[in-house]
């Protein structure tokens, strides 16, 4: 989805005759229609992005101010423009003038569309040939025409590569189990990705794979060892932990996942094969590692 | 017209080769071939499936959800630890108790099931002994098929010679039974002479074995309970079966959904899944493919050129069944030899009277079941014991298992030849 297309020409101002960014609010606010507003009061949308403003904020060392409002009972984005005849000085006179106010109301559960708007205003305004164009341009039609040129997007959802660890601590798969164990321990990770000589992914290790090395295959076909207290826990696994290669115990990939997959499309696919970790494969190359816990840290908490 | 006797041949022959050579999945080369059977006119669908033996089907499906039941109990691996430490973790002592222990459930459950279950705790119990596994696995191997014999129910050939032949389960134990309890005998004296002398352990290692608990290895008691009344009921029904007139897949049929409903809040799902429904279909494709053959009318004139040769000599033919069936199924996968056997005894029989040919039933059951020892591929058990050694890290090379296992077979065949000539 285009940023572009977000906007309405009837809603942006140009040149508007405003001295401080509550005038801008003002103007911006008395813009929207009422089916931009749908059932909502003018006087209450206006309370709200006053009540948010005053949180402070939302003006930027670039030169605008996105001032907003997340609404209870609104489903939608909608933005308008305001361009000051002359830059406004803020009442501290610190930072520079604002040359352009953005008015947005969104619904009261920011959706990623929404932090994706806020992102590509944010971005747009550091980018000066883009803002010399908003400057210049002389009709409503003339700035969403200019904001397309620029073309900004905003995507609707969040992709792995948002998300994922970047860091990734691989192993070798000619690695011994030894090696193996002292990069689990060292760092805290119950998975890692497998790779060969050339850096290219081959299969992937967990710690369960690391522990599994160490009970025998019959120990699996009995079924269980609770009529044994004294058998020696994992002195197999000691014993050989330096003759036994990675490449022995790892599994090979099951899926890899590539970065622009969706991080519905991941979260689908952890919770249908209760694997918690994936490698996010470039080129059959590891960019990064996404697990179940980014998605609750980083999308369901963050 | 088709040539149908070339044709029906050709299937056949390209059949057995593919199931033998397994360079296809021997269930879909039996299904493939029964249908081709069907397909070239050799018999039509409806006779094609009045072949398959539903007595033979539904006695494997119900006797395979009793044993998946009794199996998550712990009651074999509490057996296996039982007979460890009541042979004070003698080493050889345990083998010969673990054969006993094989043999008898193999008589009542599938050999194949009694190994898989089996084979694995006494891996464990060699390993904490710290012997070489090697005798224990093949000693497991050969009971089983020696137990198996025992009785109707104990090896898919005594299934289908039982339900073709019409012999109960009674018969099997007054007939088979005894005769195999003679060979078990001998066959725990074979191991104690081979592998006494291998099998040194110190007194530390028995004392490990002396603490396994083996009150912990029963998973589920109350299930436990249950699958023992049924089975016992079961076995019961299947001594009294012809008395009572009832047919064998019914006693085993009942006893499963019996024990089903008993096992509450086990998944029936999860159970019924569990089923071997590959062999159950290598079984039907089998059936359908030796109608063929039966249709042609060829069976007839190989039955009645055999009498000739035998001139009629009942003990003659008796024993040529005996050592043929005995030699071949080392060979090859016993169930598709007795299951073209069948028709051809049936044929004989058809000729000479029922009575007259009974001895010939009983020297198939005991050539398929005791020669399937003979090699290492001569039976579905062998393959299974040595696979759990294999991944172990234990192979077993197929000489190492075919010079004790022809060996054995060679005596149990003597012993059952002179058994069949002084019985009957």
């Amino acid at each position: 989805m285009k940023l572009a297309n977000l906007l309405d020409p009837r809603l942006v101002l140009l040149d508007q005759d405003v001295s401080s960014i509550d005038e801008a609010i003002v103007a911006g606010v008395a813009a929207f229609s009422a089916g931009n507003l749908r059932s909502l009061g003018r006087d209450e949308v206006l309370a709200r992005v006053r009540e948010r403003q005053a949180l402070g904020g939302t003006v930027f060392p670039t030169g605008i101010a996105i001032p907003h409002a997340r609404l209870p009972g609104f489903d939608d984005i909608v933005i308008a423009a305001v361009r000051p005849l002359v830059p406004i000085v803020q009442p501290d006179g610190e930072g520079t003038p604002v040359r352009l106010v953005w008015v947005v109301l969104t619904a009261q559960t920011a959706s990623s569309t929404y932090l994706k708007v806020l992102a590509n205003l944010a971005a747009m305004s550091k980018d000066g040939a883009a803002m010399d164009a908003l400057m210049a341009v002389e009709t409503g039609y003339k700035f969403v025409e200019a904001v397309e040129a620029g073309g900004y997007v905003v995507e609707k959802g969040l992709h792995v590569s948002d998300i994922m660890t970047r860091e990734v601590v691989s192993i070798r798969e000619d690695a011994s189990l030894r090696e193996l164990t002292d990069r689990m321990f060292a760092n805290k990770l119950r998975y890692l990705p497998v790779v060969d000589a050339a850096g290219l992914l081959v299969g992937e290790v967990g710690v369960l794979d690391l522990i599994a090395a160490g009970i025998p295959d019959y120990v699996y076909r009995v079924g269980s060892l609770k009529f044994l207290d004294e058998f020696e826990p994992m002195a197999e696994l000691l014993k050989n932990e330096d003759k036994i290669a990675v490449g022995a115990i790892m599994k090979p990939p099951v899926r890899s996942i590539a970065p622009d997959s969706s991080v519905l499309a991941v979260a689908f696919e952890m919770t249908r094969s209760k694997k918690r970790h994936y490698p996010v494969v470039e080129d059959g190359r590891v960019v990064g590692v996404i697990s179940s816990m980014d998605i609750l840290s980083r999308v369901l908490r963050a | 017209m088709y040539p149908t006797i070339p044709i029906a041949l050709a299937i056949f022959a390209v059949s057995m080769i593919a199931i033998t050579t397994e360079k296809v999945n021997k269930t879909s080369a039996a299904i493939l071939g029964g249908m081709l059977m069907v397909i070239f006119g050799i018999e039509s669908q409806s006779s094609a499936f009045s072949y398959i033996d539903w007595n033979v089907i539904f006695l494997l499906i119900g006797m395979m959800i009793i044993t998946g039941i009794t199996k998550r109990t712990g009651l074999f691996q509490y057996i296996a630890i039982r007979l460890a430490k009541l042979a004070r973790g003698e080493p050889i002592v345990i083998i010969v108790m673990l054969s006993f222990a094989t043999a008898a459930i193999s008589a009542l459950l599938d050999n194949v099931t009694t190994v898989l279950i089996l084979v694995p705790i006494t891996f464990l119990i060699a390993v904490e002994l710290n012997v070489a596994p090697t005798p224990f696995v093949i000693s497991l191997a050969l009971a089983s098929n020696v137990g198996g014999t025992a009785t109707l129910i104990g090896d898919p050939p005594n299934i289908m010679i039982g339900s073709a032949a019409g012999l109960g389960f009674a018969d099997f134990l007054t007939t088979t039974a005894p005769i195999v309890a003679v060979d078990l005998v001998v066959l725990c004296a074979f191991i104690y002479a081979l592998f006494r002398k291998s099998l040194v352990v110190s007194n530390e290692r028995k004392a490990r074995v002396m603490a396994f608990d083996d009150s912990k290895a029963i998973e589920d008691r109350p299930l436990l309970v249950k699958s023992l009344v049924v089975l016992g009921a079961v076995t019961a029904a299947f001594v009294l079966h012809s008395r009572l007139g009832v047919e064998p897949a019914t006693v085993a049929l009942s006893g499963a959904a019996v024990l089903l409903i008993a096992s509450g809040a086990h998944d029936v799902e999860a159970i019924l899944s569990e089923i071997e429904w590959t062999t159950i279909m290598f079984f039907i494709g089998l059936f359908m493919l030796v109608g063929g053959l039966v249709e042609t009318g060829l069976m007839t004139t190989v039955s009645s050129s055999l009498l000739g040769a035998t001139a009629g000599h009942m003990s003659a033919t008796t024993m040529l069944v005996l050592w043929a069936s005995g030699l071949l199924s080392g060979l090859l996968d016993n169930i598709p030899f007795v299951a073209t056997m069948i028709p051809l005894i049936q044929d004989m029989g058809a000729s000479l009277g029922a009575r007259a040919i009974e001895p010939l039933w009983w020297a198939l059951s005991l050539g398929a079941c005791l020669g399937g020892n003979g090699t290492l591929i001569g039976a579905s058990a062998n393959v299974v014991s040595v696979g759990i050694s294999r991944k172990n890290g234990n192979p077993i090379s197929f000489w190492d298992f075919t010079k004790y296992g022809a060996a054995y077979t060679l005596i149990s065949l003597i012993i059952s030849s002179v058994y069949m000539l002084l019985r009957f």
